[in-house]
C-alpha cells in the first residue's frame, strides 16, 4: 500500500533524511512553544475541567446524597452495590454494549457510503447533502420522541406499511425485543455528522494520487481500497474512536423517546446515572457508575490507539 | 424531487447517453433515499400546521387539513411576554461566539499536539480524550457550585467562555487532519526561516480548512442544541435560549401546545440548515475540479 | 524539488486567502468579544449570592422565618418564583405575577417557566449548589423529601399571623401541606385521580353510563363489553399505574404506609394480585392494550392517550385537571365524563381529593414574609384565580370556586363537578404524608421490577407483589 503511494506521490526529496535529522534536533528544543499552542487547553482543563471531574472521583466513594448535602466516606461500597447487588445496573451495561456495537459500525459504514456518493462535484450534490444531514440537526426535543412515535408507533408509519402488505404489525417502540433498534436505527438515521467528516477527509485528499493512479490504470475499486481507504484511515479512526465513545455515553434518545422502557432493554448506562443522581439524588452512586464507564472507554480507546499501528496511515510520518 | 440533467435525447452520443443513464440512475437512487431520510421532519411541518384536535387524532397525515399559521403565531409569542424574537437573538449571540471560539482555540491547540514536540504530550492528550468520558451528569453539580462561587450563575460567562479553551472532539479532530498533510511542508516552510506561528497561520490553517468549516458546522449546533448548560446557569427567561424555551412548550401532567412544540421546532432547526448549506460548499470543490472525472 | 517549490507557493496563496482572513479576526477579537454586554446587569439578582455554602446546603434544621415580619415591607424586594408547566400556565401565572407587582410596587419578580424535567434537574442542582429560588412547585412525595431535609420554610407563623389566610379553605385542604405538624406547602389546586369515559362511545355501543359506585367487576364486565361491541380497547393505559397502588388498598381500608413509615402498611398481597391478574386477563381478551402497545404514549401527556384518538372508549386520568388537554386535543364536540376509581366490591371509595401540587418557600428565602404574601394572594384572590383558571387544578378556597363556576368551560366544569361528588365520599388523602423512599421505590421498583414484568408475563402476579413488598419495605427502613 504505502509502496504504492511513494510512487504516485513522487516527492521524495533528495536531501530528505538529512534534513529530518537537523529538525528533529530543533524540534526537541520546541518544548515551550508547544505549550504555548496547547495553553488554551491545559488553561481551561485547570480552570474549569478539572474540579468537577476531581470532585466526581471524590464522590464516587461517598454515599453522597444531592438534597442531605453531608457526603460520607464509604470506600467501595458503591461499586460493591453495582457490582453485586443492582439488577438495574447489568441491564444498563446489557443495553448500552449492545446498542454501541450495532450503532456504530452500522452508522460509520452508512456514512462512509454516503460521503463518497455525495462527494463528487455532481449537479444538486449540495441539495442532497443537506438533505441528508437535516435529521442529525434534530436534536433531542420533545418533537423528536413523538415523530418516532409516528413511525414506529401502533398506528404508525411502519405498521401502516407492514398492513398494507398483508404482514403481522408489532408496536415496536413498547416490544422488549425491537425496542432498543429504534434507537439504533434512530441513531443510523442520524448519521450526518461521520459523513460530514468523512467529506472533508475525502476533500483534504490531494487529487494528484487519484489521476496519477488513473494514468496508471487503476479501476474504481483499486482507487478506493489503494488511495481512498489508506489517505482516509486517520479519519476514518477519529470517526471509530469517537463514535464509540459516544455510543457507550448515549443519553437523549433514551431519554426523550424511551426512558428506558420496556423492561428497562433502553436503560442506556448514562441514563440510569442520571436517574440516579436526579430521581433518587443518588450522586455518589452514579459518580462510582460514571467513573467505571470511564475505566472501561479509556481501556477500550486505548487498546484503538494500539491497534490503530497497524491500519491507520498518516503523511506526517510521526508515531 | 426526481430533476435530471434534461436534454434533448436526438443529439445524444451513444457515450453519453451512457453517462445520461448513470446520472439518471444516480439521482433516481439518491434522492429516493433523501425522502426516506428527511420523512420524519416533514411529518413535522405537516404538525406544525394542524390543529391542535387535529394534531393527535389525525397524527399519521402527511397533509393538514388546511394551511393553519396559528401554531406558529402561538409558539411565536413565547412564555410570559417573552418571545421567540428573544430567545433566537439570545441564541444566535451565544451561538456565534462560542463556534468562532471553539474552533480557533482548538485548531490552536490541535496544531500544537499534532506538530510540535514536547515534554508529557501523549500524557496531556490521552488526559484531554479522557476529559470527553466522563458523564457530563455527575458534572453538573459541582461544576455549578464552582461556577456559582465565581458569580456565574446568571450570565452567559458558563455558555461561552469554556469554549475558548478548545474542544476535546474538535481537537482530535484537527489532530487526525493535520497529520494526514505531508510534513515536508512545514519543514520546507521552516528552512525558508517561518516561526510555528507563521507555519500555523500559513500553511496549517489553510490546508485543514474542510475539518475548521466541518467543526465550525458542529460547533454551531451543538452550541445551539445544548439546552443542559443554559438549563443550569440561567435563571432569568430573557436570557433564554432558543433550546431551552423549546423544552419549556411540554407538560406532561397538563395542557402541551404541541402545535407550538411543532412550530417553534420547525423555526429552531432554519439557522442550523442554513450554516450546513453555506458552509457544506467548502466540501464540494477541489476534488471534483481536478479529481474523479465521471 | 520544483514541484516541492510549486506546491508551497499555492499554499501560500491559499494561505493569505484563508488565514488572514475570518480566523486571524477571530483571535484578535477573541478575548474582549468573550464577555458578553447583556449578562453583568441580569446578575444583579438574589440568585447570584449563592447563599449556602456548596455541599453542606442547608443541613440542619430548617431556618427560622425572622421575627420582626412588618417593617421591612416598604423595602424593594426581589422575589424569584420557579415553576413547572406549558405555555398555558407560564402565560397566566406571569399575569398573576404582574398583577401582585401592581399592587406591591416594592416587590420585582423575577420567574422561570421549565419543563417538568428540566424543572426538577435545576432545582435539584441549585438546592446542592445554593441558589433556590424563593418559591418553588412541589409534588407531595418532593415536598416530604425537600421539607424534611431543610429546603423549606413551615408556613405555620404566617397562618397564624393571618398573612397567610386560610378562613376560606376547608381544613382537610389546609392540612394536605402538613408535614409533622408543620405546613410546608400549600395546595396550588385540588385533583384527584379519575377514569374518563367517552360518552359518545358508550352511546354508540348502547351501554349506559357506570354509577360512579362502580365495583373492579364492574369495571372488567364493563371493559369487555366494550370491546366486543366496537372493536377498539375497553379502556387505555396505566391500569397499573403506581397511583392504584394507594387507591386499591385505601378502597380496601388499608394504609399503605405504616405510621412510622418505616415499612408498608398492609402485609396482605390479595387486593395488589386480585388486580394485576384483572390486568392480565382483559390484555388477553384484547380489552386493554398490552404494555408493550401502551409503551409509546405512556410519556407524552394526555393528549396523545388512546381515548383522544377514539382508539379506547374509557382512559386513566392522572389527574383530573388533566381533562382540560385531554379534551382540547380531542376537539370540543366530544364528550367526556370523569368517573372515581372503581372500587373494590362491598368497600368504600378509594380515590382521594389529593393536590395537584404545591406553592412552597424555600429555607433560604430571604424574605419569607413577601414570599408568603404572593402565596396568599395567589391562593384567596378571585381576581388572580380568574386569571389562573384553575389549570393547576380546582382552587381550595371555597369562595374563589363559587366565583370560577359562574362561568366553567364544559371540561372545568366537568372536573368541578367530579371533584363536588368525590367530596362525599372521597378517602382521606394519607394523614401521612408520602416517606421518603416513595420516589425510589417508583422508579427503581415498581414500575421495572414489579408492575412491567408482570405485564410482560415474566412474572407472576403473585411472586411480583411479594416481590414489591420486600423491596419497598428495604427502601423504606432505609430511608426513614
Amino acid at each position: 500500500m504505502r509502496y504504492s503511494l511513494e510512487n504516485i506521490e513522487q516527492r521524495a526529496l533528495p536531501s530528505k533524511g538529512a534534513v529530518l535529522k537537523k529538525l528533529s534536533k530543533r524540534r526537541r528544543r520546541d518544548n515551550w512553544i508547544g505549550y504555548l499552542f496547547i495553553a488554551p487547553w491545559l488553561i481551561g482543563f485547570f480552570g474549569f475541567t478539572f474540579f468537577p471531574i476531581a470532585a466526581s472521583l471524590i464522590l464516587s466513594f461517598t454515599d453522597y446524597d444531592i438534597l442531605s448535602g453531608q457526603p460520607n466516606w464509604i470506600g467501595l461500597k458503591n461499586f460493591e452495590t453495582m457490582f453485586f447487588k443492582d439488577p438495574r445496573y447489568w441491564r444498563a451495561v446489557k443495553a448500552t454494549l449492545y446498542f454501541a456495537f450495532t450503532s456504530v459500525p452500522l452508522k460509520l459504514i452508512f456514512a462512509l457510503a454516503v460521503a463518497m456518493l455525495l462527494m463528487r462535484g455532481r449537479r444538486l450534490v449540495g441539495i442532497y447533502r443537506a438533505l441528508y444531514y437535516a435529521p442529525s440537526i434534530v436534536g433531542g426535543s420533545v418533537a423528536v420522541s413523538v415523530m418516532w412515535q409516528q413511525i414506529f408507533g401502533n398506528q404508525g408509519l411502519i405498521n401502516a406499511m407492514l398492513r398494507a402488505v398483508d404482514l403481522p404489525t408489532r408496536p415496536w417502540l413498547g416490544d422488549p425485543r425491537t425496542a432498543i433498534w429504534t434507537l439504533i436505527l434512530l441513531a443510523v438515521w442520524q448519521f450526518g455528522s461521520p459523513m460530514l467528516i468523512f467529506l472533508a477527509g475525502l476533500k483534504q485528499i490531494p487529487s494528484e494520487y487519484y489521476e496519477a493512479a488513473e494514468i496508471d490504470g487503476a479501476d474504481l475499486f483499486a482507487k478506493f481500497f489503494r488511495i481512498t481507504l489508506p489517505l482516509l484511515s486517520p479519519v476514518i479512526f477519529f470517526n471509530l474512536v469517537m463514535q464509540l465513545i459516544y455510543g457507550f455515553m448515549t443519553f437523549t434518545q433514551a431519554y426523550v423517546i424511551t426512558s428506558g422502557k420496556p423492561l428497562d432493554t433502553t436503560l442506556f448506562y448514562n441514563l440510569y446515572v442520571f436517574n440516579r443522581a436526579f430521581s433518587d439524588f443518588d450522586l455518589g452512586y452514579s459518580a462510582a457508575m460514571s467513573w467505571v464507564l470511564l475505566l472501561v472507554i479509556a481501556l477500550v480507546s486505548a487498546l484503538m490507539f494500539q491497534l490503530s499501528r497497524f491500519w491507520v496511515f498518516y503523511e506526517a510520518g510521526e508515531k | 424531487m426526481s430533476i435530471q440533467t434534461a436534454k434533448p435525447l436526438s443529439k445524444v452520443s451513444n457515450k453519453q447517453l451512457k453517462r445520461l443513464l448513470g446520472s439518471v440512475f444516480y439521482h433516481g437512487f439518491v434522492s429516493a433515499l433523501s425522502i426516506v431520510m428527511i420523512y420524519p421532519l416533514l411529518w413535522m411541518l405537516a404538525s406544525s400546521f394542524k390543529r391542535k384536535d387535529e394534531i393527535w387524532t389525525k397524527a399519521s397525515s402527511l397533509i393538514p387539513e388546511q394551511l393553519n399559521f396559528q401554531n406558529y403565531v402561538e409558539g411565536w409569542r413565547g412564555f410570559g411576554g417573552i418571545s421567540f424574537t428573544t430567545y433566537f437573538s439570545n441564541s444566535l449571540l451565544i451561538t456565534v461566539l462560542s463556534t468562532v471560539l471553539a474552533v480557533f482555540s482548538s485548531a490552536l491547540v490541535a496544531y500544537g499536539f499534532a506538530r510540535l514536540s514536547f515534554r508529557w504530550k501523549n500524557v496531556w492528550f490521552a488526559l484531554m480524550l479522557t476529559t470527553m468520558m466522563l458523564p457530563i451528569q455527575v458534572q453538573i453539580i459541582p461544576q455549578y457550585i464552582m461556577f456559582s462561587r465565581i458569580g456565574w450563575v446568571n450570565t452567559y460567562f458558563p455558555l461561552i467562555l469554556p469554549h475558548m479553551f478548545g474542544t476535546p472532539f474538535f481537537i482530535f479532530m484537527m489532530v487526525q487532519f493535520i497529520r494526514g498533510i505531508p510534513i515536508e511542508l512545514d519543514e520546507a516552510a521552516e528552512i525558508d526561516g517561518c516561526g510555528k506561528g507563521r507555519i500555523f497561520f500559513t500553511i496549517i490553517l489553510p490546508l485543514i480548512k474542510p475539518a475548521l468549516v466541518t467543526a465550525a458546522i458542529f460547533a454551531f449546533y451543538w452550541s445551539w442544541d445544548d439546552f443542559l448548560t443554559p438549563l443550569i446557569y440561567l435563571n432569568d427567561p430573557k436570557l433564554y435560549t432558543i433550546s431551552l424555551a423549546l423544552r419549556s412548550f411540554a407538560d406532561p401532567s397538563s395542557v402541551t401546545n404541541w402545535g407550538g412544540v411543532f412550530a417553534m421546532g420547525i423555526l429552531a432547526l432554519i439557522p442550523v440548515f442554513i450554516i450546513f448549506v453555506l458552509f457544506q460548499r467548502y466540501l464540494v470543490e477541489g476534488i471534483s475540479t481536478t479529481g474523479l472525472k465521471g | 524539488m520544483s514541484t516541492g517549490k510549486l506546491k508551497r507557493r499555492r499554499f501560500l496563496q491559499m494561505a493569505t486567502m484563508a488565514g488572514a482572513g475570518a480566523f486571524l479576526a477571530a483571535c484578535g477579537g477573541a478575548a474582549p468579544a468573550a464577555a458578553p454586554t447583556t449578562a453583568p446587569e441580569q446578575a444583579a439578582g438574589p440568585t447570584t449570592d449563592a447563599p449556602a455554602a456548596p455541599t453542606a446546603a442547608p443541613t440542619g434544621a430548617p431556618a427560622e422565618p425572622s421575627a420582626a415580619p412588618t417593617q421591612e415591607a416598604a423595602q424593594a424586594v426581589d422575589l424569584r418564583f420557579v415553576w413547572w408547566g406549558g405555555q398555558l400556565r407560564a402565560d397566566i401565572t406571569t399575569q398573576v405575577i404582574h398583577m401582585f407587582e401592581e399592587e406591591n410596587p416594592n416587590v420585582s419578580f423575577s420567574y422561570e417557566p421549565l419543563g417538568f424535567d428540566e424543572y426538577w434537574t435545576k432545582m435539584t442542582t441549585q438546592a446542592a449548589g445554593g441558589g433556590l429560588p424563593d418559591v418553588m412547585q412541589h409534588g407531595s412525595s418532593t415536598l416530604v423529601e425537600w421539607a424534611q431535609k431543610g429546603f423549606l420554610q413551615p408556613l405555620d407563623e404566617y397562618v397564624a399571623a393571618g398573612s397567610l389566610d386560610f378562613s376560606d379553605i376547608p381544613e382537610t385542604l389546609q392540612n394536605h401541606g402538613k408535614i409533622d405538624g408543620k405546613i410546608y406547602g400549600v395546595s396550588a389546586g385540588s385533583n384527584a385521580n379519575g377514569i374518563v369515559i367517552d360518552l359518545d362511545a358508550f352511546d354508540k355501543a348502547g351501554i349506559a353510563a357506570p354509577e360512579d359506585t362502580w365495583t373492579w367487576s364492574d369495571f372488567e364486565a364493563l371493559a369487555l363489553e366494550l370491546h366486543e361491541k366496537l372493536g377498539i380497547w375497553g379502556f387505555g393505559m396505566y391500569l397499573h399505574h403506581i397511583d392504584l397502588w394507594r387507591i386499591i388498598y385505601a378502597s380496601a381500608g388499608q394504609e399503605l404506609y405504616s405510621s412510622d413509615r418505616k415499612s408498608l402498611g398492609y402485609s396482605d398481597d390479595k387486593p395488589l394480585v386480585d388486580h394485576m391478574q384483572m390486568i392480565l386477563r382483559l390484555q388477553e381478551a384484547g380489552a386493554i392494550p398490552t404494555l408493550a402497545e401502551e409503551t409509546e404514549v405512556a410519556s407524552q401527556g394526555p393528549e396523545s392517550q388512546f381515548i383522544v384518538s377514539g382508539q379506547a372508549a374509557m382512559d386513566w386520568l392522572a389527574g383530573s385537571n388533566q381533562l382540560v388537554a385531554l379534551w382540547g386535543a380531542a376537539g370540543e364536540n366530544r364528550r367526556f365524563k370523569i368517573l372515581p376509581i372503581p372500587r373494590i366490591a362491598g368497600m368504600k371509595q378509594g380515590t382521594a381529593i389529593r393536590p395537584s401540587q404545591f406553592v412552597a418557600v424555600t429555607a433560604t428565602s430571604k424574605q419569607p414574609e413577601e414570599a408568603v404574601k404572593f402565596i396568599n394572594f395567589f391562593t384567596n384572590s378571585i381576581e388572580a384565580n380568574k386569571v389562573l383558571n384553575a389549570e393547576r387544578g380546582v382552587p381550595i378556597n371555597t369562595k374563589v370556586l363559587e366565583a370560577l363556576s359562574a362561568d366553567a368551560q364544559p371540561a372545568q366544569q366537568a372536573i368541578y363537578d367530579y371533584l363536588a361528588r368525590l367530596a362525599k365520599d372521597s378517602a382521606p388523602y394519607s394523614v401521612i404524608p408520602d416517606p421518603v423512599g416513595v420516589e425510589e421505590i417508583r422508579t427503581n421498583i415498581y414500575y421495572p421490577e414489579f408492575s412491567d414484568p408482570i405485564r410482560y408475563g415474566m412474572l407472576s402476579p403473585q411472586e411480583g407483589a411479594a416481590l414489591l413488598r420486600e423491596k419497598a419495605n428495604e427502601i423504606l427502613a432505609a430511608n426513614n
